[in-house]
Protein backbone atom coordinates (compact mmCIF):
# COMPACT_ATOMS: atom_id res chain seq x y z
CA UNK A 1 0.00 0.00 0.00
CA UNK A 2 2.71 2.38 0.77
CA UNK A 3 4.65 2.18 -2.82
CA UNK A 4 1.36 3.09 -5.03
CA UNK A 5 1.38 6.26 -2.51
CA UNK A 6 4.67 7.49 -3.12
CA UNK A 7 4.26 7.19 -7.00
CA UNK A 8 1.29 8.71 -6.92
CA UNK A 9 2.76 11.94 -4.96
CA UNK A 10 5.63 11.70 -7.14
CA UNK A 11 3.18 12.03 -10.69
CA UNK A 12 1.06 14.43 -8.89
CA UNK A 13 3.45 16.72 -8.42
CA UNK A 14 5.42 16.71 -11.96
CA UNK A 15 2.00 17.58 -13.47
CA UNK A 16 1.33 20.45 -11.00
CA UNK A 17 4.87 21.83 -11.08
CA UNK A 18 4.99 21.44 -15.12
CA UNK A 19 1.69 23.40 -16.03
CA UNK A 20 2.19 25.88 -12.99
CA UNK A 21 5.70 26.37 -14.57
CA UNK A 22 3.97 27.36 -17.86
CA UNK A 23 0.98 29.01 -16.39
CA UNK A 24 3.98 31.54 -14.39
CA UNK A 25 5.87 32.26 -17.79
CA UNK A 26 2.68 33.07 -19.35
CA UNK A 27 1.53 35.65 -17.31
CA UNK A 28 4.87 37.06 -17.15
CA UNK A 29 4.87 37.58 -20.81
CA UNK A 30 1.48 38.89 -20.92
CA UNK A 31 3.03 41.93 -17.84
CA UNK A 32 5.22 42.64 -20.47
CA UNK A 33 3.11 43.39 -23.43
CA UNK A 34 1.36 45.23 -21.46
CA UNK A 35 4.02 47.74 -20.57
CA UNK A 36 5.43 47.91 -24.33
CA UNK A 37 1.33 48.85 -25.62
CA UNK A 38 1.24 51.97 -22.90
CA UNK A 39 4.58 52.95 -24.64
CA UNK A 40 4.13 53.35 -28.25
CA UNK A 41 0.94 55.26 -27.42
CA UNK A 42 2.24 57.77 -25.93
CA UNK A 43 4.82 58.91 -28.14
CA UNK A 44 3.07 58.36 -31.46
CA UNK A 45 3.77 61.10 -34.14
CA UNK A 46 2.04 62.39 -36.87
CA UNK A 47 3.47 61.32 -40.79
CA UNK A 48 4.71 64.31 -42.65
CA UNK A 49 5.61 64.16 -46.44
CA UNK A 50 8.15 65.28 -49.01
CA UNK A 51 8.11 66.38 -52.62
CA UNK A 52 7.64 63.19 -54.52
CA UNK A 53 9.86 62.93 -57.93
CA UNK A 54 7.53 62.06 -60.37
CA UNK A 55 9.81 62.56 -63.27
CA UNK A 56 9.29 59.00 -64.74
CA UNK A 57 5.56 58.55 -63.22
CA UNK A 58 3.26 56.83 -65.98
CA UNK A 59 0.83 57.18 -68.00
CA UNK A 60 0.34 60.62 -67.72
CA UNK A 61 -2.73 62.98 -66.44
CA UNK A 62 -4.76 64.53 -69.28
CA UNK A 63 -8.64 65.12 -69.52
CA UNK A 64 -10.70 63.02 -68.76
CA UNK A 65 -8.45 60.47 -67.22
CA UNK A 66 -7.63 58.53 -64.09
CA UNK A 67 -4.13 58.06 -63.23
CA UNK A 68 -1.21 57.86 -60.48
CA UNK A 69 -0.25 59.95 -57.73
CA UNK A 70 3.50 59.66 -55.88
CA UNK A 71 3.53 60.68 -52.37
CA UNK A 72 6.94 60.28 -49.93
CA UNK A 73 5.72 59.92 -46.17
CA UNK A 74 8.09 60.23 -43.45
CA UNK A 75 7.68 58.33 -40.45
CA UNK A 76 8.66 60.15 -37.57
CA UNK A 77 8.09 57.09 -34.88
CA UNK A 78 10.58 54.62 -33.73
CA UNK A 79 8.24 52.01 -34.33
CA UNK A 80 7.26 50.91 -37.57
CA UNK A 81 3.94 52.28 -38.84
CA UNK A 82 1.83 51.52 -42.17
CA UNK A 83 0.00 54.14 -44.23
CA UNK A 84 -3.92 53.00 -44.34
CA UNK A 85 -5.26 55.96 -45.59
CA UNK A 86 -4.63 58.92 -47.84
CA UNK A 87 -6.85 61.80 -48.72
CA UNK A 88 -7.45 65.29 -50.45
CA UNK A 89 -7.84 68.44 -48.37
CA UNK A 90 -7.82 71.18 -50.60
CA UNK A 91 -6.86 72.60 -54.51
CA UNK A 92 -4.29 71.27 -56.50
CA UNK A 93 -1.97 73.23 -58.07
CA UNK A 94 0.02 73.11 -61.31
CA UNK A 95 3.61 74.37 -62.26
CA UNK A 96 6.27 74.10 -64.92
CA UNK A 97 3.27 74.00 -67.32
CA UNK A 98 2.97 75.09 -71.21
CA UNK A 99 1.25 78.27 -70.32
CA UNK A 100 -1.34 79.40 -67.74
CA UNK A 101 -2.72 77.03 -65.43
CA UNK A 102 -4.94 77.86 -62.78
CA UNK A 103 -7.82 75.17 -63.38
CA UNK A 104 -6.21 72.14 -62.84
CA UNK A 105 -9.33 70.01 -62.92
CA UNK A 106 -7.40 67.74 -60.43
CA UNK A 107 -9.47 65.78 -57.90
CA UNK A 108 -8.13 63.35 -55.17
CA UNK A 109 -9.81 59.76 -54.82
CA UNK A 110 -9.21 58.64 -51.48
CA UNK A 111 -6.74 55.90 -50.94
CA UNK A 112 -6.45 52.86 -48.47
CA UNK A 113 -3.48 51.37 -49.11
CA UNK A 114 -3.01 47.45 -47.98
CA UNK A 115 0.80 47.20 -47.81
CA UNK A 116 2.67 49.83 -47.64
CA UNK A 117 5.26 49.10 -43.98
CA UNK A 118 7.18 52.56 -43.32
CA UNK A 119 10.22 51.31 -41.31
CA UNK A 120 11.01 53.21 -37.47
CA UNK A 121 12.26 56.61 -38.61
CA UNK A 122 12.03 56.13 -41.97
CA UNK A 123 9.99 57.36 -45.31
CA UNK A 124 8.36 55.14 -48.07
CA UNK A 125 7.60 56.18 -51.48
CA UNK A 126 4.32 55.08 -52.50
CA UNK A 127 3.29 55.44 -56.09
CA UNK A 128 -0.66 54.93 -56.28
CA UNK A 129 -2.08 53.99 -59.09
CA UNK A 130 -5.90 55.87 -59.25
CA UNK A 131 -5.35 58.14 -56.69
CA UNK A 132 -6.06 61.15 -59.17
CA UNK A 133 -8.79 62.16 -61.76
CA UNK A 134 -8.36 65.54 -64.42
CA UNK A 135 -11.65 66.63 -65.17
CA UNK A 136 -12.27 68.09 -68.98
CA UNK A 137 -12.60 71.83 -67.70
CA UNK A 138 -8.64 71.60 -66.86
CA UNK A 139 -6.76 74.41 -68.66
CA UNK A 140 -4.73 74.11 -71.94
CA UNK A 141 -1.83 75.68 -70.13
CA UNK A 142 -1.44 72.29 -67.78
CA UNK A 143 -0.26 70.36 -70.49
CA UNK A 144 2.99 69.10 -68.93
CA UNK A 145 2.64 70.89 -65.55
CA UNK A 146 3.55 68.90 -62.54
CA UNK A 147 0.30 69.11 -59.40
CA UNK A 148 1.09 69.53 -55.98
CA UNK A 149 -2.08 67.83 -54.29
CA UNK A 150 -2.74 68.80 -50.25
CA UNK A 151 -3.75 65.44 -48.75
CA UNK A 152 -4.18 63.86 -44.88
CA UNK A 153 -2.23 60.90 -44.70
CA UNK A 154 -3.26 58.42 -41.60
CA UNK A 155 -0.79 56.02 -40.33
CA UNK A 156 -1.25 52.95 -37.94
CA UNK A 157 1.24 51.19 -35.92
CA UNK A 158 2.48 48.17 -37.78
CA UNK B 1 -7.31 9.84 -2.50
CA UNK B 2 -7.32 13.44 -0.77
CA UNK B 3 -4.08 14.20 -2.16
CA UNK B 4 -5.09 13.37 -5.59
CA UNK B 5 -7.70 15.88 -5.02
CA UNK B 6 -5.36 18.54 -3.91
CA UNK B 7 -3.08 17.71 -7.17
CA UNK B 8 -6.20 18.12 -9.35
CA UNK B 9 -7.20 21.04 -7.94
CA UNK B 10 -3.81 22.94 -8.26
CA UNK B 11 -3.96 21.85 -11.79
CA UNK B 12 -6.86 23.81 -12.45
CA UNK B 13 -5.24 26.80 -10.53
CA UNK B 14 -2.57 26.42 -12.83
CA UNK B 15 -4.99 26.66 -16.04
CA UNK B 16 -6.97 29.31 -14.98
CA UNK B 17 -4.27 31.77 -14.64
CA UNK B 18 -2.93 30.65 -17.85
CA UNK B 19 -5.70 31.58 -19.40
CA UNK B 20 -5.75 34.56 -17.40
CA UNK B 21 -2.75 35.41 -18.87
CA UNK B 22 -4.20 34.65 -22.30
CA UNK B 23 -6.84 37.55 -21.56
CA UNK B 24 -4.44 39.69 -20.64
CA UNK B 25 -2.28 39.17 -24.08
CA UNK B 26 -5.77 40.44 -26.15
CA UNK B 27 -6.14 43.67 -24.07
CA UNK B 28 -2.63 44.80 -24.07
CA UNK B 29 -2.56 43.76 -28.13
CA UNK B 30 -5.65 45.87 -28.65
CA UNK B 31 -4.16 48.89 -26.67
CA UNK B 32 -0.82 48.78 -28.82
CA UNK B 33 -2.73 49.89 -32.17
CA UNK B 34 -2.84 53.52 -32.69
CA UNK B 35 -3.23 55.61 -35.99
CA UNK B 36 -2.47 59.61 -36.36
CA UNK B 37 -2.69 61.81 -38.57
CA UNK B 38 -0.69 64.32 -40.50
CA UNK B 39 -0.95 66.57 -43.60
CA UNK B 40 1.43 66.53 -46.75
CA UNK B 41 1.23 67.14 -50.43
CA UNK B 42 1.24 63.93 -53.50
CA UNK B 43 2.49 65.42 -56.81
CA UNK B 44 1.28 63.70 -60.37
CA UNK B 45 2.24 64.87 -63.75
CA UNK B 46 -0.03 65.77 -67.12
CA UNK B 47 1.04 65.25 -70.63
CA UNK B 48 2.63 67.53 -73.14
CA UNK B 49 1.16 67.00 -76.50
CA UNK B 50 3.88 67.59 -79.06
CA UNK B 51 2.97 68.08 -82.45
CA UNK B 52 4.12 64.78 -84.32
CA UNK B 53 7.05 64.59 -87.32
CA UNK B 54 5.81 64.76 -90.65
CA UNK B 55 4.60 61.18 -91.77
CA UNK B 56 6.52 59.06 -94.21
CA UNK B 57 4.39 57.23 -96.30
CA UNK B 58 5.54 53.79 -97.83
CA UNK B 59 2.41 52.42 -99.95
CA UNK B 60 -0.59 53.29 -101.24
CA UNK B 61 -3.26 52.05 -103.21
CA UNK B 62 -5.19 55.51 -105.69
CA UNK B 63 -6.72 53.78 -107.94
CA UNK B 64 -10.14 55.19 -109.29
CA UNK B 65 -12.47 56.69 -107.47
CA UNK B 66 -11.28 54.63 -104.53
CA UNK B 67 -11.54 52.77 -102.03
CA UNK B 68 -8.29 53.75 -101.14
CA UNK B 69 -5.37 52.22 -99.06
CA UNK B 70 -2.42 54.34 -97.35
CA UNK B 71 0.15 53.11 -95.18
CA UNK B 72 2.07 55.76 -93.02
CA UNK B 73 4.43 56.01 -89.75
CA UNK B 74 5.59 59.28 -88.15
CA UNK B 75 8.30 60.18 -85.40
CA UNK B 76 5.95 59.91 -81.80
CA UNK B 77 5.97 62.92 -79.34
CA UNK B 78 7.66 62.84 -76.26
CA UNK B 79 5.08 62.05 -74.14
CA UNK B 80 3.75 59.25 -75.88
CA UNK B 81 -0.45 60.21 -76.21
CA UNK B 82 -3.45 57.91 -76.03
CA UNK B 83 -4.23 58.55 -79.71
CA UNK B 84 -2.90 60.07 -82.78
CA UNK B 85 -5.36 60.99 -85.51
CA UNK B 86 -4.27 60.23 -88.99
CA UNK B 87 -6.27 63.12 -91.94
CA UNK B 88 -6.42 63.19 -95.17
CA UNK B 89 -6.97 65.92 -98.20
CA UNK B 90 -7.68 65.26 -101.77
CA UNK B 91 -5.92 68.55 -102.79
CA UNK B 92 -3.65 72.09 -101.28
CA UNK B 93 -7.19 74.03 -100.71
CA UNK B 94 -9.67 70.83 -99.24
CA UNK B 95 -9.99 71.02 -95.59
CA UNK B 96 -8.59 67.85 -93.53
CA UNK B 97 -10.38 64.26 -92.98
CA UNK B 98 -10.14 62.81 -90.24
CA UNK B 99 -9.83 58.92 -91.72
CA UNK B 100 -8.30 57.11 -88.83
CA UNK B 101 -7.44 56.93 -85.23
CA UNK B 102 -4.54 55.03 -83.49
CA UNK B 103 -2.76 54.47 -80.43
CA UNK B 104 1.03 53.59 -82.32
CA UNK B 105 2.69 55.81 -84.26
CA UNK B 106 1.83 54.13 -87.43
CA UNK B 107 -1.01 53.20 -89.72
CA UNK B 108 -2.06 50.60 -92.04
CA UNK B 109 -5.72 51.74 -93.65
CA UNK B 110 -8.02 50.93 -95.99
CA UNK B 111 -11.10 51.28 -97.48
CA UNK B 112 -10.66 54.91 -97.34
CA UNK B 113 -13.25 57.32 -98.96
CA UNK B 114 -11.30 60.28 -99.05
CA UNK B 115 -8.49 60.41 -102.19
CA UNK B 116 -5.57 60.57 -99.23
CA UNK B 117 -3.23 62.73 -101.74
CA UNK B 118 -2.30 64.98 -98.76
CA UNK B 119 -1.84 63.09 -95.14
CA UNK B 120 -0.72 64.78 -91.88
CA UNK B 121 -1.29 63.46 -88.05
CA UNK B 122 -2.20 65.20 -84.75
CA UNK B 123 -1.73 63.57 -81.09
CA UNK B 124 -4.79 63.92 -78.56
CA UNK B 125 -5.27 63.10 -75.08
CA UNK B 126 -8.84 63.64 -74.16
CA UNK B 127 -9.89 67.28 -75.15
CA UNK B 128 -6.06 68.33 -75.39
CA UNK B 129 -5.14 68.00 -78.86
CA UNK B 130 -1.58 69.08 -81.05
CA UNK B 131 -1.74 71.13 -84.27
CA UNK B 132 -1.86 69.07 -87.37
CA UNK B 133 1.77 67.82 -88.48
CA UNK B 134 3.09 69.16 -92.01
CA UNK B 135 1.20 67.51 -95.11
CA UNK B 136 2.74 64.34 -96.85
CA UNK B 137 2.28 63.31 -100.52
CA UNK B 138 0.20 60.43 -100.25
CA UNK B 139 -1.82 59.18 -103.66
Amino acid sequence: MKKPTVRRVVVVTAVVTATMGGGIAIAAWTSSGTGTAGAKAGTAAAPTTSTADVTALTPLLYPGATGPARIVVNNPNPYPVKVVSVTGTGTATGTGGIGTCTTTGITWNTQTPTANPIPANGSATLTLPTAVTMATTVDDGCQGATFSIPVQVTVASS
Amino acid sequence: MSRLLLGAGMVAAAWALAITGLIFVGDAEAGAAWAKTGPGSAAAKAIRIGTPGKPTVSSTVCTGNGPYSISLQWSPTLDSPPTYEIFAAANKNATPVLIGTTTEPSANLTNVTTKPSLVSVRATAGTWRSSLSLEANGC
